[in-house]
């Protein structure tokens, strides 16, 4: 269990904006920041933090659908970086993913069939037996196979989102990168999604990357859970710490937000009313100085590094180092 | 301040199509009085829109669509006479959940709230002008001159919705209508918009009709929750009592649904609707109902109180369970 399936080592993910007509430079767009972590073998490590923080950026250059601008990404101990396309097919096998909108992920000319069928025909697997591993597929993920010649038109947003995962699953992949799977989906449909994911972890001892805005989604799914904010993680910590001890004030503020529903604890409506996250965007010290509510002198002139603050517990901020 | 605002009586909203007849709200009847905040929950698809865009008349003319029932304001039926309807809305002003689409992309920020003051107030364009940058002010936008002067596009999701709230003020209306406000933003801007929203509720005691799909916003936003499915209401009451104590199926699919900070129980949802047999006469929750009794399948149940103020659409009560 303690083994690194996957080690991200300074990822980082820049985009340059073209030159408008007369500027001289051309503006540069950090969307990741030297962020490094490490995701252990039959773990779910969640992602949270607010829509533009670079997390889905993050998930893409994971299974590299975007390419890193520097940085490394250990995966069994290879670093995949490295390789070229060739290189990485075999390995794709491995690093699946599954997206946010069950609408836009899935081709709307290919039935079901045909849709499951193609990584299978890519990575020529199950020659023989093909339709009887398609079968297989649907039951794990709750869909009957009388199903197989319709479109994903005729399905529903829960229903699409399993075939999406009954794709990523086609391949018998060990890491999959589960890119706000749920968010577009209603609470109780959302909570079978959320529930077959934890049952396919334990039945394939799969590895999950959990990306989502929802910070109660991931304290239920996640075992270890990293904040991002503007590009870089703030805090990471198991999900207990995480949540019962807080340490950067960032997390605080985003559990503060939560709605709690249980009418009898009255809405804690976060204090001060802090600038949207565009605002904070600044070059020097720490990103989060501008909407910060527990800001010392130090966090204008100094950027924050993430540090160990108890063992296993890390967080990127002056008032834990000094 | 406890009179009738909004009582809708027996609203029932169908479309047709081609084919058949979809019954999107069946034999609604929901009351909001003054000063209170009321939350509408369901599922997408239940309804809670449509509703709201009948009480405000955004509901297409058409053949189409089969509208019946009351929707009374104050007392008059905003359903019967086109000419009343337009005078109420005045006092019925909504927000809705995509702030961006829902502002006009040509006209500056400014423009679009002065309109409000100028055709509803009759107001020259100077002191309109004033007023909306007050208005903007009272939303908590800061430099309120500059932003005057920006489009839609220039603001950030939570600015937009701030202005769409600053819009639908500016009318200062007895009845706000929110449809899943917060629904496409950050919880960050979404605790402010809350925040927002409050402050405005305590200060002018405006009526809220709170529109949404998050169990938790209703618990900590609204004092009285009507939940919808498939166009009914099944459950209503104050939100305390149907917290503590939810009566029908669908209320505790709904509540075992969400995770919850801390437990890290499963979570229990209801079935899925699988496309089975749906017979007219039975309830229509029955295909997805895990505590069917036998009367379910033939009769549709009543809205009963079970105590006061907690209505219920179930057979609860008697009946041997068939499971």
């Amino acid at each position: 269990m303690n083994e690194d399936l996957l080690n991200v080592r300074s990822l980082t993910k820049e985009y340059i904006n073209k030159r408008r007509i007369f500027s001289r430079k051309s503006h540069i767009f950090k969307a990741v920041d030297k962020i490094s972590f490490s995701i252990r073998k039959g773990e779910t490590f969640g992602l949270v933090g607010e829509s533009g923080c670079g997390k889905s950026t993050t998930g893409k250059m994971l299974v590299r659908l975007e390419e890193p601008t520097t940085g490394k990404i250990y995966f069994k101990g290879e670093n995949l970086t490295d390789l070229n396309e060739k290189q990485m097919q075999p390995i794709r096998r491995n690093l699946q993913m599954i997206f946010q909108n069950p609408y836009g992920s899935l081709n709307p000319k290919m039935t079901l069939k045909q849709i499951i069928e193609e990584p299978l025909k890519i990575h020529k697997l199950a020659v023989n037996n093909r339709h009887k591993r398609i079968c297989q597929l649907l039951d794990y993920v709750g869909l009957q196979s009388a199903f197989l010649d319709r479109y994903p038109s005729e399905f529903s947003g829960g229903q699409r989102q399993r075939i999406a995962i009954a794709r990523a699953l086609s391949l018998h992949p060990e890491f999959i990168v589960a890119d706000e799977p749920v968010s577009a989906l209603d609470v109780s449909i959302q909570a079978h999604i959320l529930n077959l994911l934890i049952d396919l972890q334990k039945e394939f001892s799969l590895t999950y990357l959990f990306i989502s805005h929802d910070l109660s989604v991931v304290r239920y799914i996640s075992d270890r859970a990293g904040v991002m904010y503007l590009g870089k993680i703030v805090e990471m910590a198991d999900c207990d710490n995480l949540y019962d001890h807080p340490l950067h004030p960032y997390t605080k503020m985003l559990l503060a937000s939560i709605p709690i529903p249980d009418p009898e604890k009255p809405f804690e409506f976060v204090t001060e009313d802090l600038p949207g996250i565009q605002v904070s965007r600044q070059k020097h010290g720490c990103a989060f100085y501008p909407r910060c509510a527990n800001r010392i002198e130090n966090c204008l002139l100094d950027k924050p590094e993430l540090k160990e603050i108890s063992p296993g517990h890390f967080a990127a901020c002056h008032l834990y180092t000094t | 301040m406890n009179q009738d605002l909004l009582k809708i009586e027996h609203l029932s909203v169908s479309f047709k199509n081609s084919k058949d007849q979809t019954h999107a709200v069946r034999d609604l009847s929901l009351t909001v009085k003054g000063g209170e905040v009321v939350g509408l929950v369901g599922e997408s698809g239940s309804g809670k829109s449509v509703t709201a865009r009948s009480i405000v008349g955004l509901l297409s003319n058409s053949k189409k669509t089969a509208v019946s029932g009351r929707v009374l304001f104050k007392g008059q039926n905003l359903l019967m006479n086109q000419e009343r309807k337009r005078l109420n809305s005045q006092k019925i002003a909504m927000i809705f959940q995509d702030p961006l689409n829902s502002l006009n992309p040509v006209y500056t920020i400014g423009h679009q709230i002065r309109e409000v003051f100028m055709v509803r107030k009759k107001m020259g364009k100077a002191i309109a002008n004033a007023r909306a940058i007050d208005i903007l002010k009272k939303v908590d936008i800061q430099s309120p001159e500059t932003i005057a002067r920006q489009y839609p596009h220039q603001l950030s999701g939570g600015m937009c919705q701030r202005v769409m709230i600053a819009i639908a003020l500016a009318a200062e209306p007895e009845l706000l209508i929110a449809d899943e406000p917060t629904t496409a933003l950050d919880v960050t801007i979404q605790a402010q918009i809350l925040k927002l929203l409050y402050q405005l509720y305590t200060t002018t005691k405006t009526a809220i009709l709170f529109i949404t799909h998050d169990l938790g916003l209703v618990a900590q936003f609204c004092h009285f929750v009507a939940i919808m499915q498939e166009g009914q209401i099944v459950e209503k009451g104050r939100v305390s009592d149907i917290f503590k104590n939810p009566q029908h199926p669908y209320t505790k699919g709904l509540i075992n649904s969400i995770p919850v900070l801390g437990k890290k129980k499963r979570l229990n949802p209801m079935p899925l609707y699988q496309g089975g047999v749906h017979p007219n006469s039975s309830c229509s929750f029955f295909p997805r109902c895990t505590e069917i009794k036998r009367r379910c399948e033939k009769e549709t149940p009543e809205f009963i109180e079970i105590e006061p103020g907690h209505f219920v659409r179930c057979h609860i009560e008697d009946g041997v369970s068939l499971l």
